[in-house]
């Protein structure tokens, strides 16, 4: 007899008695062919059971100035796929000279996509960015999402002489580094 | 008026995967109505001849029962139901997450066993 078990949020409780069965999947957006393992052995002392499932959509984030399609883009701005909460999982992913960064296998679906969460770490170093989870469904296989980098504001630095108040350095140069 | 207890196997425990239970005497009146609790509900029945309807997420029983003197608690059984009901089977636990993207969990899923 067959028997079901409802995943929330990565996890699921149920009785199963000793056996081996195999194991089918249905989760939105995902491919279920590509749930592993898909036998498992319950057995006795034994209490929690480890799936892994994969998706098979594109997800671009194409990042420029304005946060156009033609806009400036900006290279070396990272991302990471995270959960609601802003938790991080996978490895970094970095725009390319086009600005784009590419998360692969992410999943999609037609009617009930189900939200990837992800958000930015760093710009290039003179863009301004949002480092809040951000999230999008993807309705089709690829998709590509607009991101804005404002540049930085243009700020007013002063140099002065430090024992002749308000002198004024005539030139130099400072770093400053984050 | 004696109380009994409905036993129902394949259900979950406490609150959860609970099903929602109709008692009707033969002449199709309503005498109880209410939610099982960890498997079981208590009610006052007199002896006789009931109709129950029990409804829940692993399907729905019809079933007739005859209360009398020598029986304090009436067996049903989900027999598409998620819990087995043979005893044996405990409570496990099904992790889903993402084969890409290490330990990130699937939102909303479903686990066949067969």
């Amino acid at each position: 007899m067959a028997k079901s078990i409802t995943i929330t949020n990565g996890v699921g409780t149920g009785s199963l008695i000793n056996d081996t069965y195999s194991v089918t999947s249905e989760v939105s957006g995902y491919d279920a062919t590509t749930i592993n393992p898909n036998s498992v052995t319950v057995v006795e002392g034994t209490n929690s059971y480890a799936f892994t499932i994969g998706a098979t959509g594109t997800l671009t984030l194409h990042v420029t100035e304005d946060g156009t399609t033609t806009g400036t883009p900006i290279v070396g701005a990272t991302f990471i796929r995270t959960d609601s909460a802003g938790n991080e999982y996978g490895t970094s992913i970095t725009t390319d000279t086009n600005g784009d960064a590419v998360f692969a296998n992410v999943p999609y679906d037609a009617t009930s996509a189900p939200t990837i969460y992800f958000k930015q770490t760093a710009s290039d170093g003179n863009h301004e960015f949002d480092n809040t989870v951000q999230n999008t469904t993807m309705t089709t296989q690829t998709s590509t999402l607009q991101i804005i980098n404002t540049p930085g504001a243009t700020r007013t630095i002063n140099l002065t002489d430090a024992n002749y108040e308000n002198l004024p350095i005539d030139t130099g140069t400072l770093t400053f580094t984050n | 008026m004696r109380r009994i207890r409905l036993k129902f196997l394949g259900l979950g425990y406490d609150r959860t995967n609970q099903a929602y239970v109709r008692v009707y005497n033969m002449k199709g009146c309503l005498v109880y109505r209410g939610w099982t609790h960890n498997n079981q509900l208590y009610l006052c029945l007199n002896n006789g001849c009931y109709k129950l309807i029990a409804t829940s997420c692993t399907g729905i029983i019809k079933q007739c029962f005859m209360v009398t003197n020598n029986i304090n608690t009436y067996y049903f059984t989900f027999t598409n139901a998620l819990y087995n009901p043979n005893g044996n089977a405990r409570n496990l636990t099904f992790l889903l997450t993402d084969y890409n993207y290490n330990n990130l969990p699937i939102g909303k899923g479903i686990l066949n066993f067969g």
